[in-house]
């Protein structure tokens, strides 16, 4: 039955009943357990209380306790990526006006007796602060609460509560954050390897007979690929990240008969959009017109807008929010029959496996190649990863030889000069480039 | 009808080299893809570079999404294609 979204994390593990469990290394983190623990962390911190603190830790058990202990007992937190650079996360701790980094070695916060509040059941609202996956340029912090952050999220001991989550993101990632939260609120169990290697990862989530499972669709193809997820009985199968294109979710139905299929829009920087359940690619075009949660438009620019009450804030969300309250999500769309579909980014950002590349980025770096006049970058379909990166250049010279040699080049300066990602599959030549009447290159 | 096995070995064995992975070793009817030593990114350009050779991307044009798990599997995916093309 659904109930009462509890105000924070520690609250949601005192529930009555609550089912949640986590299964960490073979060992077992019953919801009773896990807030002794951070009953334990808050004494720890209770200097801390109502100040604001990042987070960062690589270890998965400790991050989890850490966020239920804090959440609730700390103004602010700032969760710092663990795979971050040490640059980058000094500028973010410096934009986030937060000096106190918790979780890590240097968290030597000196135990005391607790006295700051630790029996008052705290009840702080505690802002969370996420930082967007950044691709050439330091990560953007995203304010949110934990009611903009489970917006989506399903409150209900039914079901749900049987289902077995398995982690293929990390917890300090928006996604990974996600299927955590979902877990602990429905009251389900959540088996954590989201950090060993691919194949290891795959044989844990079949040991374990995970049910449900959140992925990239790119991850979903590999996963299918692999084969060992054949051998999960999946029950809810979620989709988010990338546009989920009809084959997918086709191959999905068709390994998967009875399972719940769910793709989810989301924006990292609006809070969770909405989800779609039919199985179909997009969104029904009905829901234009219709009195929802999250309410949809679509903008002169082809852009998909939205509105919602629980808005996460930041600078560029307001930058891109219009007078009526309508943010434009920068995914440009088009209605095919029934359905409103997603074409891509209009940013122009090409989504290698859910890997952002600004196309700009790599004609920059191909133009410093000798021999290459210009270049235009663009995106390839892709079966596999959704799309990869295509280079149509302009060589100096036209002869058919030098061509040959010109593309190794290419290659070999954008390997040593680029992340792989970024790299283009494919260099064709052209004569000319086209461009637009405003003298840009055409993408 | 000869089947692609030979350009597509030839145009993994490149790849390879080009997106700096190693291959495991000998590659076989059996070996699974994943393991074989090319990643996801490199299969990608494997098949964006088949498609420029053979002139078709058969997974593009799948209808009934399959991914192949092996190599005979992957090279039948090509094979079947280019026999429905003929």
């Amino acid at each position: 039955m659904p109930r009462e979204k509890s105000k924070n994390l520690f609250d949601a593990l005192s529930c009555e009943g609550s089912t949640f469990k986590l299964l960490f290394d073979g060992e077992e983190w019953s919801s009773d357990r896990l807030r002794q623990e951070a009953t334990a962390l808050r004494q720890h911190y209770s200097r801390y209380f109502n100040l604001p603190v990042a987070l960062s830790t690589q270890d998965r058990l400790s991050f989890v306790l850490h966020l239920v202990a804090l959440d609730g007992w700390v103004s602010r937190i700032l969760l710092l990526p663990s795979s971050i650079s040490k640059n980058d996360s000094s500028e973010i701790l410096q934009r986030a006006g937060i000096s106190d980094v918790l979780g890590g070695d240097e968290a030597s916060s000196t135990p005391d007796d607790g006295s700051a509040g630790a029996d008052s059941g705290a009840g702080i609202e505690t802002r969370w602060v996420i930082a967007t996956s950044g691709t050439t340029s330091v990560p953007k912090l995203i304010d949110h609460t934990l009611n903009t952050l489970t917006r989506s999220v399903s409150v209900s001991q039914g079901e749900l509560s049987d289902l077995v989550w398995g982690t293929l993101y990390e917890f300090d990632r928006f996604a990974g954050l996600q299927v955590f939260l979902q877990a602990l609120f429905s009251g389900a169990t959540l088996v954590e390897c989201s950090s060993r290697a691919f194949v290891e990862r795959c044989g844990e989530l079949v040991r374990e007979k995970v049910t449900a499972l959140s992925a990239t669709p790119s991850m979903w193809r590999k996963l299918i690929m692999q084969g060992d997820i054949k051998n999960c009985r999946l029950k809810q199968i979620t989709l988010g990240g990338e546009i989920a294109d009809g084959s997918i979710l086709s191959a999905l139905r068709s390994a998967y008969g009875d399972a719940r299929i769910v793709h989810i829009y989301a924006s990292t920087e609006a809070g969770v959009g909405f989800s779609v359940s039919d199985g179909l690619p997009g969104f029904p075009a009905t829901w234009l017109q219709e009195e929802r949660p999250v309410e949809l438009r679509i903008g002169g620019n082809g852009n998909l807008l939205i509105r919602t009450q629980l808005m996460a804030t930041c600078e560029a969300v307001e930058a891109s929010t219009d007078a009526e309250g309508f943010f434009d999500t920068g995914d440009i769309v088009r209605i095919e029959g029934d359905r409103v579909v997603f074409m891509g980014r209009s940013s122009g950002a090409i989504n290698v496996g859910g890997l952002k590349v600004l196309p700009e980025e790599v004609e920059c770096v191909i133009r410093e190649v000798p021999g290459v006049d210009d270049v235009v970058v663009t995106a390839k379909e892709s079966a596999l990863v959704g799309q990869i990166v295509s280079a149509t250049v302009v060589p100096s010279n036209q002869d058919r030889d030098s061509g040959v040699e010109l593309k190794k080049a290419i290659r070999q300066h954008c390997a040593s000069k680029l992340q792989k990602h970024k790299w283009p599959a494919l260099v064709t030549f052209s004569e000319h480039l086209e461009t637009s009447d405003a003298g840009k290159l055409r993408r | 009808m000869k089947s692609l096995e030979p350009v597509i070995r030839e145009l993994l064995i490149e790849t390879a080299d080009a997106t700096d992975c190693e291959l495991t070793g000998e590659l076989n009817a059996d070996t699974v893809l994943l393991e074989c030593g090319l990643d996801s990114i490199g299969f990608a350009f494997l098949v964006a570079r088949l498609e420029e050779d053979f002139g078709f991307d058969p997974f593009v044009a799948l209808e009934n999404a399959e991914y192949p798990r092996t190599w005979s599997e992957f090279v039948s995916i090509y094979d079947n294609h280019a026999s429905r093309e003929v």
